[in-house]
C-alpha cells in the first residue's frame, strides 16, 4: 500500500518536472515565433512585451525583398539533401563493417576515424578550400556535397547502433548463403531505420544550418544556401532585429515541418525495433 | 594498412607541394593561377548552365560584355541602397559592363578573400573597411592603383585630402574612397529636456559629458546617460587630454603617460562609480537601447541615423567633446580595392565603376540616403546638401577626424591585444587605471617588437 | 575438424575483403577531405604562414614554444575544460533523468520527447540570438520579469562570473533533447522480459534502473559521452554569437582563440593558429582515449 503511494507520488512529481521543462523549452521558441510578427518599434520596445501589440508581416516581406529566398531554399535542399542521402549510405556501410566484421586494422582505422572528429573545422578550412579549388569544384553542388559525403560522427553512431543488434541476425543470412552486401541491405539496414532517421535528421539539420562551410565553397550568390544568405540580413554595424527574427523563422520552419513529419517514422521505427527482440 | 599509409603519405606530399606552390614566386604563380582559373570558371558555368538556361546563353551571345564579380561587406540596410546604385549602373552604363554583387558578413569575407586571392579565384573588385588595407598590402595581395586618376581623368583635387589619405599605404593608392566617417556624439533631445537640460545643447567638454551623463542616468527607469560598449577603443578620450597609444611612423609606444592615467581614471570613475552606462554591452545592444530611447548619449558613426529616424527618436548630432588638448574623433571609411591577379580589362572596367561612384550624383544619393558626410568639394557647394540639416551637423562633427594607425600593419593586433583589453579592464573595474595601463604598455612593447 | 577450420578461414578472408569494400567510400572521402587538410595544418603549424600564403618560411617548433608562454592559450584551455566538464554531465544527466520519466510509448511521453527535440533543430545562431535578446539585463524579457517579481537584476551573459554558466545552460538546453531521443530509443530496445524477471525477484524501480536500464543502454550512453565531450571541447558557435569570448575573455575557448589568431587579428597568423589547434587536437585525443578506455571497460563488465 505504502509502496504504491510512493510510486504514484514520484510519477506525479515526474509529470510536473517534465512539463515544466517542456515549458522552458517552448517559451523561447514561441517568443521567437510571435516576435517575428512585431513591428520594428515593437521588437526593441521597453518595457518588453511577449506578444506583439500590432501584428505585421512587414519583417517577412522585407526578407523576401532583400534576398532570393526560393533560389536559396532550392540550393539548400540540394546541398543538405544530397549530403544526407549519400552520407547515410556511406556511414551505415562503414559503421556496419566496424561493428560486425572482423578485419585487420579495424581498431586502428576506427581510432583514426574518431580522430577526425576532433579537428575543428576552422583549421582545415583553408587547406580544404585549396583542395576543392584544385579539383575545379569550387562553386558547384558536387564540391559542396563531396567533402561532407561521410562523417566520423555518422560512422561512430551507426557502428554503436549495429553493435547493439543481436548477432543471430546476420548468421541466419550467412547460413542462407547471402552475400555480405545482401545481408547488409536486406537484413541489417531495415532494422536500423530509427537510427538512420535520427542520423538523417542530424545530417540534414547540421548542413541546413551551416553557415561558414557553404559560404567558403561557393563564390556566387546563386549557389548560396539559406543560412548563408540570411546572414547577410543581420547587418555589419547595426543589427536589424526584426528581419533577423523573421529570417530565423524562415530557416527554421522547413526543419520543423520535416521533424514533425519524420517524428512518426522515428517512434514507429523505435517501437518495431524493440519488438523484434 | 600499407595502402592506407601510402595514401596518407601521398596526401601529405601533395599538400606540401600545394603549399609550396602558393609560397614560392608569388608573382609567377599568381598569373598562372589566374590563367588556369579562367577555363575552370567556364566549365563551372557550363555545369550550371542546365540550371540557369536563358540568362547564360544570352551572355554568351554578346561576346564583349564584361562581367565583374564584386564582393562587399554591406549587410543590412545600407546594402539595399548600394544594391540599388549598382543595379542602376548595370542598366545605364554604356560600356557593356555588368556587376554581379555578392554581400557577405565581414568576418566571412576576411576568411575567404585571402584564400581566393592565393588561388586566383578572387573577385574583380572588393569593397571593405580601410582598416583592412594594410595587411593585404603588406602581403602583396592588392593591385597598386596609383594610376587611377590619370587613366580615368577624375579630378583628384576635388576630394578632401584626409579622405584620400585613408586609401593610401606607403604613399601608393590601393583603393578609391567610397565613404568616410568619424564618431559623433548622438544625443536624445527628449531625455535632455526631461532631465532639465537644454535639449539643443550637447556637452562640449569631457567634464560636461560626465556631468550630463550622471544627470541623465536613472536606474529606476532603466535609463542611462552615456552608452559605452566594450570591445571598442576610445581613442577620442585619450587624444582629448593629449595622450596617445603609439606612433606607427617610428614604432614607438606612447601609452605610458600621465595624460593617459588621467583619462583612464576619469573613465573608470564614470563607468564604475557613476554607472552611467549599462555594463559590458555590445555595440548592437547599445544601438538598440538608443533606438528604444533608453540611452541619452552615445558615440557612434553615421550608420545610426537611419535607425533613429525609423524609430522616431528626436536626436541631435554633435562633435565628440573636447578635453584639455582639444577635440578629436577616430576616422574610418570604406574603399573599393582590386585584388592582385585581376586581369587588365576587368581592372579597367572596375575603374569605370569607381569613376561612376565618384560622380557628384552618386555621392549625393549615398550621403542623403545614409547620412554619411560629404567629402567632394564640388558637392559641398550643392544647395540641397547645404540645406540638409543632418548633413550640416555631420560635416561639422567630421572636421575633428583623426586617423588612428591606418595603413599600419600592426593596427588590428594593437586594437585586439592591447587597447580593447585595457579599456575593458578599466571600464569594468577589473584593474586600477595604473595597473591596466602598465599591463597594456607591456603588451604594446611585445606587439611592436615584432 | 580441419575442414571446418579451413572453411572458416576462407569465410574470414572473404569477410575481410568485403569489410574493406564497405569502408572504402568513407575512407576515401575522409582521407581526401579531412586527413590531408589535417596533415596540411600540422605542416602549417611549423611555418610562419599567414592566410595570404606568401613567402612561407619553416620555423620549426617556434609556434609551439610561443604557445606555452601565451597566457590567453592557458585561459582558453581553462575555459574549454570548464565548459566541457560542466556541460557534458549536465546535458547527459538531464537527458538520463528524463529518459527514466519518459521512456514509454504513451502519447504524453511521445509528445514531450518531440518538444524537447525542438531546440536541437534550431541553428546555434538562432538560439544564440534568441537567448541573448531574452537574457539581456537591460532590454530582455527575462530580466524584466525578474525585476517585476522583485528579484535583483541578474546580468547573465554580461557578468564575468555568470557568463560561462549561462552559455553552458543554453548549450545543454539546446542539446539534451537529442541525447534524450537516443537514450529513449535504446531504453525501448531493452527486452521487456528482463524487467519482468527482475520484478519477479522483487526488485524496486531504482534497482531495475541501475542493474537493467543502465547496462542495457551503456553503449548509447558512452557514445553520447564521447561525442558530446569532443564537440564541447570544440565549442565555438555559442560564444561567438552570445558573448564573443567576453566579458574579460571569460568565455573565450580554444577554438575561438584559434579563430581570432588565424582569421580576425592581422597578421592572420595561420601558423600559430595551426599550432594551437594541434595542441587542442592532442588534448582532445588524450581525453577521448581515456574516456573510451574507461567506458569500454565498463561496457565489457556490463556485457557479462
Amino acid at each position: 500500500m505504502n509502496k504504491r503511494k510512493k510510486v504514484k507520488l514520484s510519477a506525479v512529481a515526474g509529470c510536473i518536472i517534465t512539463t515544466l521543462i517542456a515549458v522552458t523549452v517552448l517559451i523561447p521558441i514561441l517568443w521567437l515565433f510571435v516576435s517575428s510578427f512585431k513591428t520594428d518599434v515593437g521588437v526593441i520596445k521597453f518595457p518588453p512585451r511577449f506578444f506583439p501589440e500590432e501584428w505585421t508581416l512587414h519583417q517577412y516581406l522585407y526578407v523576401g525583398d532583400s534576398i532570393p529566398i526560393f533560389e536559396m531554399i532550392r540550393n539548400t535542399v540540394i546541398f543538405a539533401g544530397g549530403v544526407t542521402v549519400i552520407s547515410l549510405l556511406f556511414d551505415s556501410m562503414a559503421g556496419y563493417a566496424f561493428a560486425r566484421m572482423r578485419f585487420i586494422g579495424s581498431k586502428l582505422l576506427f581510432s583514426i576515424i574518431l580522430l577526425t572528429m576532433m579537428v575543428p573545422f576552422q583549421i582545415i578550412m583553408t587547406p580544404l578550400y585549396i583542395e576543392v579549388y584544385k579539383f575545379h569544384l569550387l562553386d558547384t553542388y558536387l564540391g559542396l556535397i563531396l567533402p561532407r559525403a561521410t562523417s566520423a560522427f555518422g560512422i561512430y553512431m551507426m557502428s554503436s547502433f549495429f553493435t547493439g543488434l543481436p548477432k543471430s541476425l546476420e548468421e541466419s543470412g550467412r547460413i542462407d548463403g547471402m552475400s555480405e552486401f545482401r545481408i547488409f541491405r536486406s537484413i541489417m539496414l531495415p532494422l536500423c531505420k530509427p537510427a538512420l532517421v535520427s542520423l538523417g535528421i542530424f545530417h540534414f539539420m547540421n548542413n541546413w544550418n551551416d553557415l561558414l562551410y557553404p559560404l567558403m565553397l561557393t563564390s556566387s550568390q546563386n549557389k548560396r544556401t539559406l543560412s548563408a544568405g540570411l546572414a547577410v540580413l543581420v547587418g555589419n554595424k547595426v543589427i536589424k532585429y526584426g528581419p533577423t527574427l523573421a529570417a530565423t523563422m524562415i530557416s527554421l520552419t522547413p526543419l520543423l515541418v520535416l521533424y514533425i513529419f519524420c517524428q512518426k517514422y522515428f517512434i514507429e521505427g523505435v517501437a518495431t525495433a524493440g519488438m523484434k527482440e | 594498412m600499407k595502402k592506407k599509409f601510402m595514401s596518407i603519405l601521398l596526401g601529405a606530399a601533395m599538400c606540401m607541394s600545394l603549399l609550396a606552390g602558393c609560397g614560392n614566386g608569388a608573382q609567377e604563380n599568381q598569373t598562372a593561377a589566374s590563367d588556369s582559373s579562367a577555363p575552370a570558371q567556364d566549365t563551372q558555368q557550363a555545369a550550371s548552365d542546365g540550371m540557369e538556361d536563358v540568362a547564360d546563353t544570352q551572355q554568351a551571345a554578346s561576346g564583349e560584355k564584361i562581367t565583374l564579380q564584386f564582393w562587399n561587406v554591406f549587410t543590412g540596410s545600407d546594402g539595399d541602397i548600394l544594391r540599388g546604385i549598382v543595379d542602376n549602373y548595370n542598366k545605364t552604363n554604356t560600356d557593356n559592363i555588368e556587376i554581379q554583387m555578392d554581400i557577405m558578413p565581414n568576418d566571412q569575407l576576411q576568411q575567404k578573400l585571402p584564400a581566393s586571392i592565393a588561388t586566383g579565384t578572387a573577385p574583380d573588385f572588393v569593397l571593405f573597411g580601410v582598416e583592412n588595407l594594410a595587411p593585404y598590402v603588406s602581403n602583396d595581395s592588392l593591385e597598386d592603383i596609383s594610376d587611377f586618376w590619370d587613366v580615368t581623368g577624375v579630378d583628384k583635387s576635388n576630394f578632401l585630402e584626409n579622405v584620400l589619405e585613408l586609401s593610401h599605404v606607403d604613399g601608393k593608392l590601393y583603393g578609391t574612397p567610397m565613404q568616410y566617417n568619424v564618431s559623433y556624439l548622438y544625443w536624445n533631445k527628449d531625455l535632455f529636456e526631461a532631465a532639465g537640460l537644454d535639449p539643443e545643447k550637447a556637452p562640449a567638454t569631457l567634464d560636461e559629458l560626465a556631468e550630463y551623463a550622471e544627470k541623465l542616468t536613472d536606474p529606476t527607469k532603466n535609463q542611462y546617460g552615456l552608452a559605452m560598449p566594450s570591445n571598442v577603443t576610445y581613442m577620442q578620450f585619450l587624444w582629448a587630454n593629449g595622450g596617445d597609444a603609439d606612433d606607427p611612423a617610428t614604432n614607438t609606444n606612447l601609452l605610458d603617460s600621465e595624460e593617459n592615467i588621467k583619462t583612464l581614471t576619469w573613465l573608470q570613475d564614470l563607468m564604475v562609480n557613476k554607472k552611467v552606462s549599462p555594463e559590458n554591452i555590445t555595440g548592437p545592444e547599445a544601438d538598440t537601447m538608443l533606438q528604444a530611447g533608453q540611452i541619452a548619449m552615445y558615440m557612434s558613426g553615421p550608420w545610426q541615423i537611419n535607425g533613429l529616424r525609423e524609430q522616431g527618436i528626436n536626436f541631435g548630432i554633435a562633435p565628440c567633446p573636447a578635453g584639455s588638448a582639444g577635440a578629436f574623433s577616430p576616422a574610418g571609411g570604406c574603399s573599393y580595392v582590386i585584388p592582385k591577379g585581376t586581369e587588365e580589362s576587368h581592372k579597367l572596367a572596375a575603374y569605370k565603376f569607381m569613376q561612376y561612384w565618384l560622380t557628384d550624383a552618386v555621392l549625393k544619393e549615398w550621403s542623403q540616403k545614409n547620412g554619411f558626410p560629404v567629402w567632394s568639394k564640388s558637392l559641398m557647394e550643392d544647395p540641397e546638401i547645404q540645406g540638409d540639416e543632418v548633413l550640416n551637423s555631420i560635416s561639422k562633427a567630421t572636421e575633428i577626424g583623426r586617423s588612428y594607425n591606418l595603413g599600419y600593419s600592426l593596427a588590428s593586433q594593437i586594437d585586439n591585444d592591447v587597447m580593447i583589453p585595457m579599456f575593458e579592464k578599466v571600464m569594468t573595474g577589473a584593474a586600477t587605471p595604473e595597473d591596466a595601463l602598465q599591463e597594456a604598455s607591456d603588451a604594446m612593447d611585445k606587439v611592436l617588437a615584432q | 575438424m580441419t575442414e571446418r577450420k579451413g572453411k572458416k578461414k576462407r569465410f574470414q578472408a572473404q569477410n575481410q575483403k568485403s569489410a574493406y569494400l564497405f569502408i572504402m567510400p568513407s575512407m576515401i572521402i575522409l582521407s581526401i577531405f579531412v586527413f590531408i587538410p589535417l596533415i596540411a595544418s600540422f605542416v602549417i603549424s611549423m611555418t610562419d604562414m599567414n592566410i595570404f600564403m606568401k613567402d612561407v618560411q619553416f620555423v620549426g617548433l617556434k609556434n609551439f614554444t610561443r604557445l606555452f608562454t601565451d597566457g590567453r592559450v592557458g585561459n582558453a584551455t581553462f575555459n574549454s575544460l570548464y565548459f566541457t566538464l560542466l556541460e557534458v554531465p549536465l546535458q547527459i544527466g538531464l537527458a538520463l533523468f528524463l529518459t527514466v520519466c519518459l521512456a514509454k510509448n504513451n502519447r504524453y511521453s511521445k509528445l514531450l520527447r518531440s518538444v524537447y527535440y525542438l531546440p536541437f533543430v534550431c541553428s546555434m545562431t538562432a538560439i544564440g540570438i534568441v537567448w541573448s535578446m531574452l537574457l539581456d539585463p537591460n532590454m530582455g524579457l527575462v530580466a524584466y520579469w525578474l525585476k517585476q517579481t522583485g528579484i535583483e537584476t541578474i546580468a547573465f551573459l554580461k557578468d564575468p562570473e555568470l557568463a560561462m554558466p549561462t552559455v553552458i545552460v543554453v548549450t545543454a538546453w539546446k542539446g539534451f533533447g537529442y541525447t534524450l531521443t537516443l537514450l529513449a530509443a535504446a531504453v525501448l530496445n531493452i527486452s521487456q522480459s528482463l524487467y519482468e524477471a527482475a520484478e519477479m525477484d522483487g526488485a524496486g524501480s531504482f534497482h531495475k534502473f541501475i542493474h537493467i536500464t543502465i547496462p542495457g543502454i551503456w553503449p548509447t550512453i558512452s557514445f553520447c559521452i564521447v561525442t558530446s565531450t569532443i564537440s564541447a571541447m570544440q565549442m565555438f558557435d555559442q560564444a561567438y554569437v552570445m558573448t564573443q569570448g567576453g566579458p574579460l575573455n571569460k568565455t573565450e575557448t580554444v577554438v575561438q582563440y584559434i579563430y581570432d589568431r588565424g582569421f580576425q587579428t592581422a597578421p592572420y597568423d595561420l601558423g600559430y593558429a595551426s599550432a594551437i589547434s594541434v595542441y587542442l587536437f592532442v588534448i582532445v585525443a588524450v581525453m577521448t582515449f581515456v574516456l573510451r578506455k574507461f567506458i569500454l571497460s565498463r561496457g565489457e563488465d556490463a556485457d557479462e
